[in-house]
């Protein structure tokens, strides 16, 4: 079932379409890096844009950084928002279930191709950033500074780069699971994405309350910027494993209320 | 094939399907008759679990659903409400991921499987155009292959015929009745009385969440006893047949009490009278279901 | 609902539950009983300076100060929330980073001095040490170990009360709560939890009058081995500015203002002069968390502060200059248009230190 669903994700226009899209803002911001020179200063703009005029290989880092707080999480909620509820809509869900595929398997299924979208637009994202940087920056000395002023080695920043690649996936776990949770809710794809979006812009809200910070470790965006934390010497891995923690969490409780409706309800589309 | 006890669907205070016992045998062709709105697309959706039952209890080829599912649905074809397909793929592509979705299947076989189905409905020929181009008819035959992919015990099709035309009927008609003829048991089920008519065994019938009816088709049609005589001499026959004499239909043929229609004949001739039409009286599905249902179930229940 | 469906809810609020009260359970896991006494965790605490650890710890400060722009970053570390990792060895080979979402600043701490690496100005900055008692704070000096022993340094025994056992980075603490008997103290009273066995400070929350803490550091985490000496060390990358400086803040004035020779009273308001920060014209009155600074302030500088403290909303006009508070700290920058000016500054309330400038106003030389 897990290869029908990756199957049925990559043959699938939009999907492409999607990662397209991910992929141009980052190549404009480096098309307009490389034709302006105005590199905004360490500590403003997107992280790590400013070192990328030195070195073109830290790039796809700062890549990330530009896609991560917005785009990605949108593509992810709408990408999960449809696994279930675009099926309804499409009517095929009834003739899948009747397969009969079973719905928990299904559940899972729909969550695996959603992390495998993600993995490989940030993969795309981090590979085509690599390229459009080196070519338009150049390594220079192949060497990059560390937020904590160390200096890494081109194979120590490839290392950190696939660590931060992995991060940022699983970072988007959380919103999958909740976009999926009300895609099983929903029969509308789009209000399963709106909804998602909704969480996350509040969560993102929430952050920059101080009177919430009772709720700051447990909002889904909190240790999402966490992944500059590799790039410090030594790695914080803090912030990271909490991250990571929180994410599971909100994996095992969404992913279980989306088995626990989804397995009730009554398929009537 | 498919037995259910006092099965019912309550939505808040709507009894959807209330208590209904199915008995749908092996080798039938069972038409389920009901008007839009009486429950029949919950009952399919029950049966197939998709819809949990409020109360009551499913059997499918002689096993409890939908607890059996996982070992009962793999022998069974169903078409609810109209085919559902992936609108940017091709119709073998759609019927390739819908094999691959369920268990069984032996992946060797696949192709075969689909290239049957796809020649058994006719689409054999539509090469790697988009389901999306495909017109009303195509997509149902699509969905019908879908149903036949797994060589199924039991088919489940509801309103199959949908958006065919008379050609495309008939050979679906013909379809069925070969699957038939193999020992595939079918559940049609239909608002069409004359689908049924045609193709049926036995018949259910649904009224605002009752099973009103369910019989063979051919008892319900067998001689009512009565024989229906045209006649241009109407006068003088009725003179003679007098008290035997029912009623005078519309059209002016007359109904008399008696099924012997030889005799019948025999007696007007005798007489002079001429005969234009006469014949044993049976009655019209239609009828049956008229007088079984009572009024439509459009009108609102409750 | 039917029960199937309710029997799946339930687990999803079991589980809802579960994840809820893990945190809550944690905090639980009780800490030992501390049978130490309030004067040998105070002693404890303040030898423990060669105590080697490494951990995490946040401050959190209440305090509004209105400072002019050329300090804004002491502003920053007392009024906000500053995270910061450390490496500790001893006094004179540590590392603090205070870490933000898109940098850090870090301080390496040798025997000659400190470097100071600031990731969003590309800047290495080499400091000399100076063994002035008066400095800019940096977050080092916001670290639990740190401010602990400041604050208990000379602490009187009556003023000493034992706090109950809590788990503080996932160790038990003993506590112990200084409540300063002087009337003319502004903090009210000051909580420190350490660890039991090292005296390492875990944990020091200050209140002024309020009730809210006026600071509140704590670790998160705590690792009591000794760091890798490796990560203690510092080279300025490539393409990093580097340069070099000997300016605390009190040596930034005094430059500017060209010294003159004072000689500061042994007491001033009764409390005896303790220090002098390394400058004749400082003098640094009282210890433990009851003390002030009086700096003596050249011409130009104080036409600055005065302009600001004008502006700032706390600010009270007194017969000898201006003053202003937030939480336990006190400032008066006394300034009658005579012949010199001063400002005090400390942890006393601003009419022991309108009493105290009486005695500094007639001294000093005026420009």
């Amino acid at each position: 079932m897990i290869a029908v669903e990756l199957l049925k994700l990559l043959r699938r226009p939009r999907t492409w379409a999607t990662i397209l899209l991910l992929d141009a803002l980052p190549t404009l911001v480096a098309a307009l890096l490389a034709f302006t020179d105005l590199a905004p200063r360490p500590g403003e703009g997107p992280v790590f844009l400013s070192a990328v005029l030195n070195n073109g290989s830290l790039f796809p880092l700062a890549a990330l950084a530009i896609v991560l707080p917005l785009f990605l999480p949108i593509a992810v909620a709408v990408v999960a928002g449809e696994s279930i509820a675009g099926e309804a809509q499409a009517g095929t869900l009834r003739y899948l279930l009747v397969r009969p595929v079973g719905r928990t398997t299904l559940l899972v299924a729909k969550l695996i191709s959603v992390i495998v979208f993600v993995l490989i637009a940030v993969v795309v994202v981090a590979a085509t950033a690599y390229v459009v940087g080196v070519s338009l920056f150049g390594v220079g000395s192949f060497e990059a500074t560390t937020v904590s002023g160390t200096v890494l080695t081109p194979s120590q920043i490839f290392g950190r780069t696939l660590l931060a690649i992995g991060y940022v996936t699983l970072s988007m776990l959380g919103v999958a699971a909740i976009a999926l949770f009300l895609s099983t809710l929903s029969d509308s794809p789009l209000a399963a994405a709106l909804g998602a979006m909704a969480f996350l812009i509040a969560s993102s809200l929430l952050l920059t309350l101080d009177a919430a910070n009772v709720l700051a470790p447990y909002l889904p965006t909190r240790y999402w910027l966490s992944f500059v934390d590799l790039f410090r010497d030594p790695i914080r891995w803090r912030d990271i494993t909490r991250g990571i923690g929180l994410q599971a969490v909100y994996v095992g409780v969404f992913l279980t209320a989306a088995w626990a409706n989804f397995t009730s309800k009554d398929i009537t589309t | 094939m498919i037995v259910t006890h006092a099965l019912a669907k309550r939505y808040g205070q709507l009894h959807a399907v209330d208590g209904i016992d199915l008995d749908v045998r092996e080798g039938d062709i069972y038409g389920f008759l009901g008007a839009n709105g009486s429950g029949k697309t919950t009952t399919v959706r029950m049966l197939l679990g998709l819809v949990h039952a409020t109360s009551g209890e499913i059997e499918l080829l002689g096993q409890p659903m939908p607890s059996s599912a996982r070992t009962v649905l793999p022998q069974v074809g169903a078409l609810i409400e109209g085919p559902a397909a992936y609108g940017h793929l091709s119709g073998r592509a759609n019927l390739l991921l819908f094999d691959a979705a369920g268990r069984g299947g032996s992946r060797r076989t696949r192709r075969t499987r689909v290239g049957d189905a796809l020649e058994q409905v006719g689409l054999a020929g539509v090469g790697r155009r988009p389901v999306r181009n495909y017109s009303l008819g195509m997509r149902q035959r699509l969905g019908l292959a879908g149903a036949l992919l797994r060589a199924p015990r039991l088919l489940i099709l509801d309103e199959p015929t949908n958006g065919l035309d008379p050609q495309g009927i008939h050979e679906i008609r013909e379809l069925l009745q070969s699957l038939h003829a193999q020992g595939t048991t079918v559940f049609l089920s239909s608002h069409l009385l004359a689908e049924i008519e045609q193709l049926c065994t036995r018949v259910g019938v649904l009224d605002r969440g009752r099973l009103v009816l369910q019989e063979q088709l051919a008892d319900l049609q067998k001689p009512t006893g009565r024989t229906v005589v045209h006649t241009p001499d109407a006068e003088a026959a009725r003179v003679l047949i007098g008290e035997g004499l029912i009623e005078v239909l519309d059209d002016g043929a007359l109904v008399i009490a008696s099924g012997d229609a030889p005799a019948v004949n025999r007696a007007l001739v005798e007489a002079g009278i001429r005969v234009q039409e006469l014949a044993p009286q049976r009655r019209s599905l239609e009828q049956v279901v008229l007088e079984a249902a009572g009024s439509s179930g459009d009108r609102s229940v409750r | 609902m039917p029960l199937a469906a309710l029997r799946r809810w339930l687990i999803v609020g079991v589980l809802v539950a579960v994840v809820a009260a893990l945190p809550w359970a944690v905090g639980r896991i009780p800490a030992g009983s501390g049978n130490l006494s309030a004067q040998d965790l105070v002693q404890r605490i303040e030898s423990s300076a060669d105590q080697p650890y490494s951990g995490y710890a946040e401050s959190a400060g209440g305090l509004i100060l209105p400072i002019t722009d050329s300090f804004s970053e002491i502003a920053d570390l007392f009024g906000d929330r500053t995270k910061m990792r450390v490496w500790y060895v001893s006094p004179t080979a540590s590392r603090v980073d205070a870490i933000g979402y898109t940098g850090e600043t870090d301080v390496y701490t040798d025997a000659k001095g400190t470097w100071t690496w600031d990731y969003e100005a590309e800047e290495a900055t080499r400091s000399l040490s100076t063994t002035a008692a008066v400095a800019i704070p940096t977050p080092a000096d916001l670290l639990p170990p740190a401010v602990a022993r400041r604050v208990l340094s000379n602490a009187a025994a009556a003023d000493l009360t034992t706090l109950p056992a809590e788990r503080i980075a996932g160790r038990s603490a003993a506590g112990v709560r200084l409540t300063p008997s002087d009337p003319a103290a502004t903090v009210k009273r000051v909580d420190v939890w350490a660890d039991e066995a090292t005296g390492v400070a875990l944990r020091v929350v200050i209140y002024g009058a309020d009730a809210n803490s006026a600071l509140d550091t704590a670790f998160l985490d705590i690792d009591l081995s000794a760091p890798d000496s490796g990560l203690l060390t510092f080279a300025p990358p490539p393409n990093a500015q580097v340069q070099t400086d000997n300016g605390d803040l009190i040596g930034r004035l005094q430059q500017r203002g060209g010294v003159d020779a004072l000689t500061l009273p042994d007491s001033l308001a009764g409390f005896p002069r303790t220090g002098d920060g390394g400058f004749s014209s400082v003098g640094v009155y009282g210890d433990t968390v009851t003390s002030f600074v009086a700096i003596y302030l050249p011409n130009r500088f104080s036409g600055s502060l005065r302009d600001t403290l004008r502006d700032a909303p706390t600010t009270v006009v007194e017969d000898v200059g201006l003053s202003t508070t937030s939480g336990p700290i006190s400032a008066l920058l006394a300034d009658t248009g005579g012949r010199s000016r001063w400002l005090l500054v400390g942890t006393v309330t601003v009419e022991t230190l309108v009493t105290a400038s009486s005695s500094l106003l007639p001294l000093g030389t005026g420009r």
